[in-house]
C-alpha cells in the first residue's frame, strides 16, 4: 500500500499527529504495533493540564534530570513555551473532543526548612513568569484543606489559573476518533520491522506488508530508539525512568478540595491529585530502569509513594488503594530538558519526535509545528473545507441525570443494563466502545470505565469478555486483555481432560 | 418522581435476600419485592456447584444451586416479586429508591421498609500491594469459579493459589477435577484461612501443595502471568531474604479475604463498622437509618449459608413488622463488646428485653477455651478458628440474668485455667 504521510505509534504524539494532518489534503496512515491506541506509555501517564504559579513538577523533575545530565537555558525555555501555548490550545480542544476533564485548584505545601527552602525557589520562579498564587500560612492552608497534615508551615495556592485534570487515554482515544472522522487511515496491530528506499520513496515493512510512503514520523515514545535504528535514523539516545503510581477509593475524593503537593527533594514529589472519576491519583517516585518496558512495581517503593501520601494527608488508609502501576518516563540523553521534534541527520523525509514529560500539555503545538516541518520539505498542504473538529464522546451512564438516563434507555434499551456495578457502566456504552474500536478488554476499560472501580474486574470482567466475543463474532478464549498473548481465557471446560484421557490412552 | 409504595423491598437475591423476602412475606407484608441485578436469582449460590450446603437447615447435603432452589420455589409459592436484570442505583434517605432495568427503564420505588442483602465481594490483587508486572491471567478465585462453573472456560491451565479461603481450596479441587495443575496453595498465616473440612476435603484428598507461612511477593510475565515468586514469612508476614522462588505457572488465583458490599448503604446513609465493613445492626437487624435492616453477608461474612439464611431472615421478618407498623418499640441499649480473642459480634447491640442469636468470630486459633457472655452465659468449647463462626443464642434464662442497669455485655473466648 501508499500513502504520504506514515505516522509510526498510536500513542498521543502520533494520534495528535494524525488529527493535525487531517485538516489538509494530504494521505496519512497511522501504524500500531499494539490492537489499540493509547496501549503505551499514554495509558498509565498522569493526565493534567497545567501551565500555573506551580508547574509543579518542574523543579522535582529538574532535581532529577540534574544527576542524567546537563539541561541547558535554550531548550528549558523552548520547553515552558511550548507548554505554555499547548495548555491554551488544550482548553477548546477539551470542549471539541467532548474529553471529561475536572478543574481543580492546586496547592504546594512544606512541612519541613527543606520542603520551605524549595517553596521559596518555587515562588520566586512564579514572581518571575508573572503566574497568580497566593501565598498561605497553616491557619488558611487548613481552612482550604481541613485534612492536610497539621505540620504543614507554609503554602502556595492557584485558585485562578487552573489545573485540568484529564485522563490521558481518553486524550487519545478521543483524538484518534477524531482524527479517524476525518479521514486518516489507522493501521492497529502492525509493527514496523524494517526500512528500504526506493527513489524518492520509503518502504517501511510491517507484519502486515510493506508501506510505500513519503514522509515518515516516528512518534513510538519509549521505544523510539529501536524503530530510529531499524530506518538508520538514530543520532540520540534515551535514559528511562519509571515512576510508581497509586489510584485510591472514590470515598476518598472528598479528603481533599484540589491537588496538594509537597516538594520533597530529587525525583519526590508527595502529590495527591483528585482525577475526573473521582477517585485520588497518588504519584511519583521516580527511579531509573534500563528498558522503557520494565513496568513491574516494586513493594517497597509503593509502601514509600503510600507513605509520602500519608505525609500530605494522614486519613488515606492502605485499604482505600484501589489500583497501582507504574510508567514509563524517557528523556533525551544529550540533553534532558529538550523535546527530540527533528528530521533524521541522514533522512531528510524522516521526523523523529520523541517527547519527555510533560508530553501531553505541548503536543497540539508540536503537532503544528511538524506539520510546518513538513510543509518547509515539500509536502503540498492543502487546507480541507470539511474538516469536522468535533467528536462526541460516549454517553456515560453514571455521570446522567435521571431524564438522561431514561430517554437513553428508550432509546437503546442496553443502557437499563448495568455490566460493571462499581462504575455504573451499562452494556450500551460497552457495545459502543466496540463499534468504535475497542476489541480487548483493556480497550473497553479506558473507554467505559467498566472494570476500573473498586473491586477491579472481579465481577463484570466475565460480563465484558462475553459482550466482545458476542460483539466481534469471535470465541470468548480469543478475547485479549491488551492483545498479543494477554488471553484471558485458555480453554474450554473439559478440554483439559479430554487432553489428558487422549494422552493416557 | 414519586416512587412506586410497596412494603418491603430487599436489595439482592442471593441466599439472604431469598430468606429475608420469604420471611417478611411470612410475616404479613403485603408487596414484597426483590430488586436483583443478574439475570437469575441465587446469587453466588449459582455457581457454588460443590456439595456441603444446607447441613444444618435441612439435615441434607445439597449443592449451591439445589440449597437456593428450595428458596427461590418458597419465595414464588409466597407471591415475593422478583425484579431481575435490574439495578438500585440509588438510596435516598427517605428510602426512595431508583432502579434501572432495560425493560422498564428508570423506576422509583417508595418501600416502607428496606433489607440490604447485597452479599460481599472477594478482595482483589490490590489491596495487598502484590508487586510485579500486570499481566492477564490474574482472577480472583470467585471470578474464576464463575468462568469454570457458569461460562464454561478454563481461565487457566497452571496455577498458584494465593490464600486458603473456603472459596480458594473449593477452586483448587475444582481445577483439579477439571484437569489442570495446582501448583501450589500459598498462605500467609501459619494456619488455613477457611474451614476444616474444606482443608481436608480439598487440599488432603487431592495432594495439592499447601505451604503456609509463605506469601506471593512477586508476579512475572509481560502479557500473560509467566511464574509468581513465593518467600516464607516471619511472624509479621515479612518475606524472610533467602527463601524466595519461583513457581512457573499461567494463572495466578487470588482468595485473600471477602468483604461485605456497602456502596449503597453509604448512599443511603448508614453507619457502618468501619472494621467489619458491614452495617451497625441493633438485635433487629436494623441499621442506623430507621426501616433499612440489612442481613447475611452484606453485614459479616460468613462461612456457612445456613448462618446467612437464618440471620437475613431476621430482617426480613422486622422489615415486615416495620412496614405493617407492628414493630414492638424496643431499645437496643446494651452494646456488645468483644474482649479477649473476639474479633467481633453481630448485632453491635440487644434489648435484653428478647431472645437473640449472636454471630461472633475469634481472633486467634485456641484449644480448650470459655466463651463467655458477661456472666448470663457460659460454655467451654474444645477448640475454636477464625475460619469458624460462633453461634450463641438467648433466650431467657439467660437474659434473666442481665443487669438490667448495664449499658454493655463483654463477650469473651478465653483459655481455660
Amino acid at each position: 500500500m501508499e500513502t504520504q504521510v506514515l505516522i509510526i505509534g498510536g500513542g498521543a504524539a502520533g494520534c495528535m499527529m494524525a488529527r493535525e494532518l487531517s485538516r489538509y489534503k494530504v494521505d496519512v496512515t497511522l501504524v500500531e504495533k499494539r490492537p489499540d491506541v493509547g496501549f503505551g506509555v499514554s495509558k498509565a501517564s498522569n493526565g493534567y493540564l497545567y501551565w500555573g504559579m506551580s508547574w509543579n513538577v518542574s523543579i522535582v523533575l529538574k532535581s532529577i534530570v540534574e544527576q542524567i545530565g546537563g539541561a541547558t537555558k535554550e531548550a528549558e525555555h523552548k520547553k515552558e513555551e511550548m507548554n505554555r501555548r499547548g495548555y491554551e490550545l488544550w482548553k477548546p480542544l477539551l470542549t471539541e473532543l467532548d474529553i471529561p476533564h475536572l478543574w481543580t485548584p492546586v496547592m504546594q505545601l512544606a512541612t519541613n526548612p527543606a520542603e520551605l527552602r524549595l517553596l521559596d525557589m518555587l515562588e520566586k520562579e512564579t514572581v518571575a513568569r508573572n503566574m497568580p498564587y497566593r501565598r498561605l500560612n497553616k491557619e488558611e492552608i487548613l481552612e482550604l484543606e481541613p485534612n492536610v497534615t497539621d505540620k504543614v508551615i507554609a503554602g502556595l495556592y492557584d485558585d485562578s489559573h487552573g489545573w485540568y485534570n484529564v485522563y490521558p487515554w481518553e486524550q487519545v482515544i478521543a483524538v484518534a476518533e477524531n482524527a479517524r472522522q476525518n479521514g486518516i487511515k489507522f493501521m492497529l496491530d502492525t509493527e514496523v520491522i524494517g526500512f528500504s528506499k526506493n527513489g524518492g520513496f520509503q518502504i517501511v515493512e510491517t507484519t502486515r506488508g510493506p508501506i510505500k510512503t513519503e514522509f515518515v514520523i516516528n512518534a513510538t515514545g519509549a521505544d523510539a530508539v529501536h524503530v530510529a535504528r531499524l530506518a538508520d535514523a538514530c543520532d540520540f539516545s534515551l535514559q528511562h525512568f519509571k515512576a510508581h503510581t497509586i489510584i485510591t477509593d472514590k470515598k476518598t475524593r472528598n479528603l481533599v478540595n484540589g491537588s496538594v503537593a509537597i516538594l520533597a527533594g530529587p525525583g519526590r514529589l508527595k502529590s495527591v491529585n483528585p482525577v475526573q472519576s473521582g477517585n485520588l491519583l497518588i504519584s511519583s517516585i521516580y527511579t531509573p530502569t534500563d528498558s522503557p518496558h520494565d513496568l513491574g512495581t516494586d513493594k517497597a517503593l509503593m509502601e514509600e509513594l503510600f507513605g509520602m501520601a500519608q505525609d500530605v494527608l494522614p486519613p488515606l488508609s492502605k485499604k482505600d488503594v484501589i489500583a497501582y502501576f507504574a510508567v514509563s518516563r524517557v528523556y533525551s540523553a544529550r540533553n534532558p530538558d529538550e523535546y527530540i521534534i527533528e528530521f533524521a541527520p541522514k533522512n531528510p523525509r524522516f521526523i523523529n519526535m520523541v517527547l519527555r514529560m510533560p508530553g501531553f500539555i505541548p503536543m497540539p503545538v508540536i503537532a503544528r509545528n511538524v506539520v510546518g516541518m513538513l510543509s518547509d520539505h515539500g509536502l503540498q498542504m492543502t487546507k480541507k473545507d470539511d474538516f469536522n473538529p468535533y467528536r462526541k464522546r460516549i454517553p456515560r451512564f453514571a455521570d446522567l441525570s435521571s431524564e438522561e438516563r431514561s430517554k437513553l434507555i428508550k432509546q437503546d434499551p442496553r443502557y437499563g443494563h448495568v455490566v460493571c456495578r462499581c462504575e455504573t457502566v451499562t452494556e450500551g456504552e460497552i457495545v459502543e466502545a466496540i463499534r468504535r474500536g475497542a476489541n480487548t478488554v483493556d480497550g473497553v476499560k479506558f473507554r467505559t470505565r467498566a472494570g476500573m472501580g473498586r473491586c477491579q474486574a472481579g465481577f463484570c470482567g466475565p460480563r465484558v469478555v462475553e459482550i466482545i466475543a458476542r460483539e466481534l463474532n469471535i470465541k470468548p478464549t480469543e478475547v485479549t486483555k491488551n492483545g498479543g498473548n494477554s488471553w484471558e481465557l485458555l480453554c474450554e471446560s473439559k478440554e483439559l481432560l479430554t487432553t489428558r484421557k487422549a494422552v493416557l490412552a | 418522581m414519586k416512587g412506586k409504595s410497596i412494603d418491603v423491598a430487599v436489595i439482592g437475591a442471593g441466599p439472604a435476600g431469598l430468606a429475608a423476602a420469604i420471611k417478611a412475606r411470612e410475616a404479613g407484608a403485603g408487596n414484597v419485592t426483590i430488586i436483583e441485578r443478574a439475570e437469575a436469582p441465587g446469587g453466588l449460590l449459582f455457581q457454588c456447584i460443590h456439595n456441603g450446603f444446607g447441613l444444618q437447615r435441612f439435615n441434607e447435603d445439597l449443592t449451591g444451586p439445589e440449597y437456593a432452589h428450595r428458596f427461590i420455589e418458597k419465595a414464588r409459592d409466597l407471591g415475593v416479586n422478583l425484579l431481575l436484570s435490574s439495578m438500585v442505583l440509588d438510596i435516598e434517605a427517605d428510602r426512595e429508591m431508583v432502579v434501572a432495568n432495560s425493560r422498564d427503564g428508570l423506576m422509583s420505588f417508595q418501600p416502607k421498609a428496606i433489607v440490604l442483602a447485597m452479599g460481599c465481594r472477594e478482595r482483589s490483587r490490590q489491596s495487598l500491594f502484590i508487586p510485579g508486572t500486570r499481566p492477564a491471567g490474574i482472577f480472583t478465585a470467585g471470578t474464576a469459579q464463575r468462568y469454570v462453573n457458569v461460562e464454561g472456560y478454563m481461565p487457566g491451565k497452571k496455577f498458584v493459589i494465593l490464600g486458603s479461603g473456603d472459596v480458594g481450596m473449593i477452586m483448587a479441587r475444582r481445577l483439579t477435577l477439571e484437569g489442570a495443575e495446582v501448583k501450589a496453595v500459598v498462605e500467609v498465616l501459619p494456619y488455613v484461612g477457611g474451614l476444616i473440612r474444606n482443608e481436608v476435603q480439598c487440599i488432603y484428598d487431592f495432594d495439592i501443595p499447601l505451604m503456609c507461612s509463605h506469601t506471593v511477593i512477586s508476579v512475572h510475565g509481560q502479557e500473560r502471568v509467566e511464574s509468581v515468586t513465593v518467600a516464607k514469612v516471619d511472624k509479621n508476614w515479612q518475606p524472610i531474604p533467602g527463601t524466595e522462588w519461583d513457581i512457573g505457572c499461567d494463572t495466578l488465583l487470588l482468595s485473600v479475604g471477602i468483604v461485605p458490599e456497602n456502596e449503597l448503604s453509604l448512599k443511603a446513609g448508614v453507619a457502618l463498622d468501619p472494621f467489619i465493613g458491614g452495617p451497625v445492626v441493633n438485635e433487629n437487624m436494623e441499621t442506623s437509618v430507621p426501616g433499612i435492616f440489612a442481613g447475611g453477608n452484606v453485614v459479616h461474612v460468613h462461612d456457612l449459608v445456613d448462618n446467612v439464611s437464618e440471620e437475613a431472615e431476621g430482617a426480613g421478618l422486622h422489615a415486615a413488622e416495620y412496614a405493617t407498623g407492628k414493630m414492638r418499640a424496643s431499645e437496643s441499649k446494651i452494646t456488645l463488646r468483644a474482649g479477649p480473642n473476639i474479633r467481633y459480634i453481630i448485632p453491635h447491640s440487644i434489648s435484653g428485653e428478647s431472645d437473640v442469636t449472636l454471630f461472633m468470630r475469634v481472633k486467634e486459633p485456641a484449644d480448650k477455651v470459655r466463651l463467655s457472655v458477661g456472666n448470663i452465659y457460659s460454655k467451654a468449647l474444645r477448640a475454636v478458628r477464625p475460619s469458624e463462626m460462633l453461634k450463641v443464642k438467648l433466650t431467657g434464662d439467660e437474659l434473666a440474668r442481665l443487669d438490667r442497669s448495664a449499658n454493655e455485655l463483654t463477650v469473651s473466648c478465653e483459655q481455660k485455667r
